[in-house]
């Protein structure tokens, strides 16, 4: 076998092997904890938000379900939520009406075209994730972040976009999770 | 040039500085490959995109900043503005011949848009306007293009079941670089949309209407021969007809100019394994040539040759397929293009403004896991000469021809009209987002195989003369390998 070939085959055998890097075990919750769930996307058009797209709840849940947290999805929330579009309102009238769960985990979304690049569509999807006790949702933790994603034809919109933010978003709220549930505060 | 480098580069830094702050971003992509190449070649598989883009393409970069002024308030018809800067080039350091440098870059696009000001629902665009309904991402074929070259404005309107833009330009500047004259560019296209079925369709003319008195402007030199321009001999003819009238060549008469380009589009999705098909068609009349420049006896002669190069016809097609084979596991991806270029003006020399072409490209990606894929691609192609012979297939094939025979005047080339290439494709990609044919960033390591009937069929620098004292010497070689360490990435 010639050198090149040698060379070719040493990497092709490390990339492999690279791509099968297992991840970190999560950090579980030490007893079954129920959660509960709101994903939605606020529309453009209007002040209304509707319910994300269920490639992303899915994963959503699957993220909490291997943190050994029992998540119930709050599948209508526009009705609780009327004309409010702050943060801290959402959380109130989310956890009114969730009293059977220990925690809250709100993902709101929202998506906005960029531009065209390279033959794709740019969207970003900006999402705000927060984790909260339902018992004090003022308070608990959350974080902020701006997912970049290409789609590939032009009716493809928000739903989209955010279907394909879901890898980033979930990974997103993993590291939330594993950072409360590492050093737990008492719902 | 330095200034232009120094707005580039400013232009690189305030899309980074100011990418954390509200309303801002900076979006982009960058391919980049390291690709030895044990026969000689310069680092691409093939010729060009007609064998697919993968391992056709080089290095390319673009980086993308948007800046909202005001955004939009949902809910609300309250006016929005944001601007828009774009640069793009060809060269990255160490990847390519151009050295990264920036004299290779260009800010390629900058424009406002502006949304719900007298019109509701209306965006409006000033600047460069450039504007296309999608590609052929197996070719990076665009045939829907309209307004390439084009600064102005347009307005758009883009909503569940219809989009609408129309706008009117000057692209004269863009096409005659050396000699701006205005270029008019009016043109529209319109999209349906009925669910999982879009119907399209859309034109753009460029009218440079005739100026007398403006070198620049398009004119005609009346009495000139094709053959003649194309041998470079129109003065020369002109001198053995009028010897000794130099100072008295052929007075340039003006004229305008037309040009246009049509195009329509078919495209479905959600059925049975097809996840969405494109198709596109166009008719395009290139705009004509200003002027050429004849040497003769160390003095230049300008030739206007409007006349002679206003007749290049194209008519191009092109589909793709994605399909979902295998959920989860198998995707693939099935395009084909086909071209028709004729020159009316041109009847005796092989160029390609007068040929045929068409080609099949198949893609399908093997997911091992969510992140590790193979990938595997082929493709299949004919590009036929209208006007004689455009290929050497052998190394000891003559140059310039005339029907097939050696013929140092002659205006063909070698000694085939024909060109039949395949290639073949295959290797490992890692995709850090998951699966999808599309979905970057990718890292791959690739073997690519190419066959073609022509000699040496891929970008080099070979001596190919057959001289006695060429010390180099030349090869037979229609099969070229090529492996490629690459990366692509949408961010």
């Amino acid at each position: 076998m010639s050198l090149s070939k040698n060379v070719y085959a040493a990497l092709t055998v490390g990339l492999l092997l690279g791509g099968c890097v297992k991840p970190a075990p999560p950090v579980a919750a030490p007893q079954p904890s129920p959660v509960a769930l709101a994903a939605f996307r606020a529309l453009p058009e209007s002040t209304e938000v509707v319910a994300a797209p269920d490639r992303l709840t899915q994963a959503l849940v699957e993220e909490l379900r291997s943190r050994n947290l029992v998540p119930t999805q709050v599948s209508e929330v526009q009705p609780l939520f009327g004309g409010g579009r702050s943060s801290i309102s959402r959380l109130e009238a989310l956890a009114g009406e969730q009293r059977d769960a220990a925690w809250l985990v709100m993902v709101e979304t929202e998506a906005s075209y960029f531009a065209q690049v390279a033959g794709k569509y740019r969207w970003v999807v900006s999402a705000k994730i927060s984790l909260v006790p339902v018992a004090a949702p003022d308070q608990g933790t959350g974080m902020e972040v701006d997912v970049p994603v290409f789609l590939q034809f032009s009716h493809q919109k928000g739903d989209a976009a955010l279907a394909e933010a879901t890898p980033t978003l979930r990974r997103r709220l993993g590291e939330l999770l594993d950072e409360a549930l590492a050093a737990p505060v008492s719902p | 040039m330095k200034s232009a480098r120094a707005l580039i580069v400013g232009i690189l830094a305030l899309g980074l500085a100011t990418d954390a702050s509200a309303g801002a971003g900076v979006g982009g992509y960058f391919r980049v490959a390291a690709r030895p190449d044990l026969q000689g070649g310069q680092g691409s598989l093939g010729y060009w995109n007609l064998y697919g883009r993968l391992m056709n393409e080089g290095s390319y970069g673009m980086v993308d900043l948007r800046v909202g002024l005001v955004e939009p308030r949902p809910g609300t018809h309250d006016s929005w503005t944001s601007v828009h800067a774009r640069v793009e080039g060809g060269s990255i350091a160490g990847a390519d011949g151009g050295g990264g440098s920036l004299a290779d870059w260009k800010l390629s696009e900058f424009y406002v848009k502006a949304g719900n000001v007298l019109i509701p629902g209306v965006e409006w665009r000033v600047g460069t306007l450039y504007y296309y309904q999608g590609d052929l991402g197996l070719y990076d074929f665009r045939p829907s293009n309209l307004f390439h070259e084009s600064v102005g404005v347009s307005g758009r309107i883009d909503n569940e079941h219809l989009e609408l833009i129309l706008g009117i330009g000057d692209a004269g500047f863009a096409m005659r670089p050396d000699g701006y004259n205005t270029i008019l560019t009016p043109g529209g296209a319109l999209r349906l949309r009925f669910g999982r079925l879009e119907l399209g369709g859309g034109g753009q003319a460029y009218i440079e209407p005739k100026v007398t008195g403006k070198p620049t402007a398009p004119h005609v030199t009346p009495g000139m021969n094709y053959e003649d321009w194309v041998r470079g001999e129109v003065v020369q003819r002109y001198l053995e007809e009028n010897p000794g009238l130099e100072s008295q060549f052929t007075a340039p008469e003006p004229t305008s100019a037309l040009s246009w380009r049509v195009f329509g589009y078919l495209g479905f999705g959600g059925v049975g394994p097809i996840i969405w098909s494109n198709t596109w068609v166009n008719r395009v009349l290139l705009h004509p040539d200003a002027r050429s420049v004849e040497v003769v006896n160390g003095r230049s002669y300008d030739l206007f040759v409007t006349e002679l190069t206003d007749e290049r016809y194209q008519l191009n097609i092109g589909h793709e397929t994605q399909l979902r084979v295998v959920p989860d596991r198998l995707d693939a991806v099935w395009g084909w293009v086909y071209g028709d270029y004729s020159d009316k003006d041109n009847d005796v020399a092989p160029s390609d403004h007068d040929r045929l072409f068409y080609s099949t490209v198949l893609r399908g990606q093997l997911y091992m896991t969510e992140t590790v894929h193979l990938l595997a691609e082929g493709s299949v192609a004919r590009e036929v000469s209208r006007n004689g012979n455009a290929y050497r297939d052998h190394q000891d094939s003559i140059f310039k021809s005339a029907d097939g025979i050696s013929d140092t005047d002659g205006l063909e080339w070698g000694d085939d009209d024909t060109r039949d290439t395949w290639q073949a494709k295959g290797g490992v990609v890692l995709n850090p987002l998951g699966r999808g044919v599309f979905t970057r960033p990718s890292l791959r390591l690739l073997y690519g195989v190419q066959h073609s009937t022509q000699n040496n069929a891929f970008g080099n620098a070979f001596v190919d003369s057959l001289d006695a004292q060429n010390d180099f010497g030349n090869v037979e070689r229609h099969w070229h390998h090529l492996a490629s360490l690459e990366t692509e990435v949408w961010f």
